[in-house]
């Protein structure tokens, strides 16, 4: 019997994007952050999250696009993982892969439901991304 | 002493016969032969009687010689001198006959200077009826010329009295037709008046309408107050319940995660988790549809709301209006009251004027008729002074000739030499 997954459908920017709903520790509204000195512009400060300070990102302003034009929500990522949280527009819903296919292409890997088309996020490889950047 | 001429031929042949008849003795008593002696008394008698002859009728011969010369020049019109015979103690018949000439000349010389003198004076006179004849001819042209512009004039001032004449008529034609609108005016202004207050009835019923529409209206606006207070309860409801379903979806979410991250266990936990996360999004999007229907019903409450402000304000406008239509109506009843009296003032006054034009058309007939006599008269006054200019211009004619005439006789008569003419002439 094959393992069902569960995805978290956001918006960040004008871009759709998708997260396995296991790397996720917790949707949240926004909070007030503390600030992150000599951080990067896209990392808008720090916050707290079950005892765990996470930094807390810019998703949309990270991928290279602009600021985040109407935040709404905090997605704080598993915290096994690293402490970081996106913020992002809005979360439309969590989806079963089964009403899904994932197509993979140069891009990247493609969240394809019957009625958008959303970009598969890794939270493991972000956060190795976003350390990286930060380190810089 | 005076002797006849014929006593004087008489006795001159007595003288002869005496000569002859005493002379053959004296002849005798000379002593010649007879026949010398008859010749020599022949001769004697002969002789006697020549010398008889020639004395005798030499004064009268040269008194008849002055008396032709005389008579010569009195025919070529001198009669500047008396005929003046040789003085003698024994006058005759010449000299009566002389005397009778002289008379005569005297006569003929009186006779002259007064036809010359009459015919200077009828020539002056002539003259200056001449010029009187020209000047009354040319005041009787100048009068003959007013009368006839008088005669255009009476003609014009006919027929002006004639146009004026139809032209009262036709006003007092137009004076009726006002007299007749001026009375339909008022039947006008009497329904006007009547129709007027049944308006005025009518906005004051109106007017009572809207006094209830008003009311009806404050009491819809209150409705709608409440309404839209308790649809604004109902939006903080609904919002309140759209709050409690995202926060509900998000602890959905969560809790999906939460069963994710707890494995095979939270499996029944994360379907439980999804049903009540689309519970929340259902709650959600039903107090979405809540709070827009809120706000439809909000935004057509209060366009109905505005829709009712608008009416009413635009029926309370109408409500100026209609109470300013009640004042105009009542104005307009004062007003055609007003109208309905002038009108009939009108009227009686049309009638007046009709009257007068009546008696205006009678007196303007009667100036007519003068009118048309004084274009007759003048007319006859203009042929008499034609008539006259014409007499005058005879007149006129006639003295001229009467002048040429008195010319004539003055000239004829300058002919006759008299002793004034003579002085004149030693005088000159």
């Amino acid at each position: 019997m094959s393992k069902v997954r569960r995805f978290l459908l956001m918006q960040a920017g004008s871009r759709r994007y998708a997260l396995p709903l296991e790397q996720v520790s917790e949707v949240s509204e926004l909070r007030t952050l503390s600030p992150v000195p000599r951080a990067p512009v896209w990392c808008l400060g720090a916050t707290r999250s079950a005892g765990v300070v996470a930094a807390v990102i810019d998703l949309s302003w990270y991928l290279g696009e602009e600021p985040e034009p109407a935040p709404e929500k905090l997605v704080v990522l598993d915290l096994r993982i690293g402490g970081l949280a996106l913020q992002v527009g809005q979360i439309f819903s969590v989806v079963l892969e089964a009403p899904v296919r994932l197509e993979q292409d140069s891009y990247g890997t493609w969240l394809i439901t019957p009625d958008t088309k959303a970009e598969l996020l890794d939270a493991v490889e972000l956060i190795q991304e976003i350390s990286a950047a930060m380190a810089r | 002493m005076r002797v006849p001429l014929g006593y004087k031929f008489i006795l001159g042949f007595v003288a002869v016969v005496a000569v002859v008849a005493f002379a053959p003795p004296v002849v005798a008593a000379l002593g010649y032969s007879p026949d010398v002696t008859r010749f020599l008394t022949i001769v004697v008698a002969l002789t006697v009687g020549l010398i008889m002859g020639w004395l005798f009728s030499r004064r009268f011969a040269r008194n008849i010689g002055i008396l032709t010369e005389s008579a010569h020049e009195v025919s070529q019109g001198d009669l500047s001198w008396d005929i003046q015979l040789p003085p003698t103690s024994i006058p005759d018949e010449t000299h009566e006959l002389t005397a009778a000439i002289n008379q005569m000349i005297q006569n003929l010389r009186d006779l002259v200077g007064h036809i010359r003198s009459s015919s200077a004076k009828l020539a002056g006179a002539s003259k200056e009826i001449n010029g009187t004849a020209v000047e009354i001819s040319a005041s009787t042209e100048e009068v003959a010329r007013a009368i006839e512009q008088i005669s255009h004039g009476a003609e014009t001032q006919a027929e002006l009295v004639e146009r004026s004449s139809r032209i009262i008529k036709e006003t007092a034609i137009s004076i009726e037709l006002i007299a007749s609108r001026a009375r339909e005016s008022s039947r006008c202004a009497r329904e006007t008046s009547q129709t007027a207050q049944r308006g005025s009835d009518l906005a004051g019923d109106a007017l009572l309408l809207m006094k209830d529409f008003f009311e009806r209206i404050e009491a819809l606006s209150n409705s709608f107050d409440q309404l839209n207070n308790r649809l604004q309860r109902v939006g903080k409801v609904a919002d309140f319940i759209g709050e409690v379903a995202r926060q509900t979806n998000l602890l959905a979410l969560n809790a999906s995660i939460e069963a994710v991250r707890a494995g095979e266990y939270g499996k029944g936990f994360a379907v439980v988790a999804d049903e009540v996360r689309k519970l929340a999004d259902s709650t959600s999007h039903s107090a979405g549809e809540i709070n827009d229907l809120i706000v439809t019903l909000r935004e057509e409450s209060q366009k109905v709301h505005e829709s009712l402000m608008e009416s009413s304000r635009t029926i309370r406008e109408g409500k100026k209006n209609v109470d300013i239509t009640a004042g105009a109506f009542v104005e307009i009843i004062t007003s055609v009251q007003e109208t309905e009296r002038r009108a009939n003032s009108i009227a009686d006054l049309s009638q007046m004027q009709l009257e007068s034009s009546g008696k205006m058309v009678h007196a303007v007939d009667e100036i007519a008729k003068v009118a048309d006599d004084n274009a007759a008269a003048t007319e006859e006054v203009s042929a008499a002074t034609e008539e006259q200019l014409a007499a005058m211009q005879d007149m006129a004619l006639a003295t001229r000739e009467l002048t040429q005439l008195a010319d004539e006789l003055e000239r004829l008569v300058r002919r006759f030499t008299l002793e004034e003419d003579i002085a004149l002439v030693e005088t000159v």
